[in-house]
């Protein structure tokens, strides 16, 4: 796949408190819409999912279209009861996946 | 300045928004074009597209975050303290903290180069001073080329928004 | 040394930066790309969405959606979706779906929240081909199905046009 993606969350948060979290992750998304030079479509390879676990439950979950715009962003939220580990995970067309985990800590 | 923002409406805004196209109404873009707070992005009569934007672009535009430019900006700072080349120097070496000493390089190109006495754009200028200087292999520039791209918005950088952009 | 930039430059650095983003030389390559494909149609738009949320009855008044009137660019135009929620275990958005209704396919993204997600507010980015309905529906735990509906204008498609 592309290159890293990024993940914005705070470090540490107060015990239950709902937090937003941001990920951006580069990558084309080729719709198979457009045209190569000779006329042949290109085809379609996108990133179908991604998805959020914390502690290893499921948090958020997406299914993606072509209509997702090109280095898919997403905003959602989080209640965080303890401290752990947030997981994310973005999985392609051709079913590679791509992860990153970022450390909350609560105070 | 101009620069950074170049690269980042130009990433934000793709094809079709061309410099000083825009949705605004024609009222709006001129109070908009009086607003002092836009005085910034405006020399004499030229404006930046900066100014015309709606609200919802603008804030796409200087989310350091979600801006994808800066996914680039990133990949050139990393590469811009990588060593490369025979002389065994990265551009940090002799440069330093880009963000000071490469502010406002970026939009002084395409210039004048004296020693071949045409125009040079900034990637040509890279690959004789790499090549040169560094002893560094034949960059190369252009979209498949994460080398060559990387070092070339590192350049561009001429000013950071000093928000995090990440954690 | 002059501090703004000509039409060239731009345009040199910007075929460039595109290409990198992906964003590509689509209206270069080809302008013709709509106009032999068919779109997605209002009818079938809701019946997708029908199917995903398992009725065409639906309430109104707990889903938002907030999207810019106009969209500058339609190959990324921001979203979000918020239903009001108190994302418990025995009341939460089980998921959000949204659609646009002519655009290619009317499918755009599908999310599945759970009661740990604690806010049922979900941001996007979409591509909008020309001016149309973007329809979002939030599926309850009680089975109970949201919609709202908002016309986005779109003056440059997203999808090449």
């Amino acid at each position: 796949m592309a290159r890293k993606p990024r993940v914005k969350l705070p470090k540490s948060v107060a015990k239950g408190q709902v937090v937003q979290i941001k990920t951006l992750i580069p990558h084309k998304m080729e719709t198979g819409q457009r045209k190569n030079k000779k006329g042949g479509k290109i085809p379609r390879f996108i990133i179908n999912k991604v998805e959020a676990t914390f502690n290893g439950k499921p948090v958020v979950t997406a299914d993606l279209h072509p209509a997702v715009s090109a280095n898919p962003y997403f905003a959602f939220y989080a209640r965080v009861n303890e401290s752990g580990t947030f997981k994310f995970t973005w999985t392609d067309d051709k079913g590679k996946t791509v992860t990153t985990s970022k450390k909350v800590a609560v105070k | 300045m101009i620069g950074r923002k170049i690269l980042s409406v130009i990433a934000i805004m793709g094809l079709g928004f061309a410099l000083g196209a825009t949705n605004v109404s024609a009222d709006e873009a001129e109070k908009r074009a009086k607003d002092p707070r836009n005085k910034k992005f405006m020399v004499g009569e030229k404006n930046s597209g900066y100014v015309y934007m709606t609200s919802q672009t603008r804030d796409m535009q200087d989310d350091d975050f979600g801006n994808p430019a800066f996914v680039w900006v990133d990949t050139g700072e990393a590469l811009w303290n990588k060593v490369n080349g025979t002389a065994g120097k990265s551009c940090a070496s002799c440069h330093k903290s880009a963000s000071k000493s490469m502010r406002g390089v970026a939009n002084t190109f395409p210039r004048y180069d004296p020693q071949t006495k045409k125009m040079i754009a900034l990637q040509a200028y890279l690959q004789r001073h790499m090549t040169k200087d560094m002893g560094a292999k034949k960059v190369e520039m252009g979209i498949r080329a994460n080398v060559g791209d990387g070092y070339l918005h590192q350049a561009a950088i001429s000013r950071r928004s000093g928000k995090k952009h990440h954690q | 040394m002059s501090k703004t930039i000509s039409k060239a430059e731009a345009t040199m650095e910007r075929r460039d930066v595109l290409k990198l983003l992906g964003l590509g030389t689509v209206a270069a390559a080809t302008g013709s790309m709509l106009s032999s494909e068919a779109l997605a149609t209002p009818e079938a738009t809701a019946k997708y969405l029908a199917k995903l949320s398992g009725t065409s009855s639906y309430k109104s008044g707990k889903i938002s959606l907030k999207m810019p009137d106009i969209a500058e660019n339609g190959a990324t135009v921001p979203l979000t979706v918020s239903v009001d929620s108190p994302m418990t275990a025995n009341n939460y958005v089980k998921s959000i779906h949204v659609a646009a209704d002519k655009n290619p396919n009317p499918e755009v993204v599908s999310f599945h929240l759970t009661p740990a997600s604690g806010k049922a507010e979900v941001s996007t980015r979409m591509r909008l081909a020309k001016t149309q309905n973007v329809v979002a529906v939030a599926v309850m735990s009680d089975g109970s199905v949201h919609r709202v509906s908002r016309k986005v204008k779109v003056t440059i498609g997203g999808c090449g046009g």
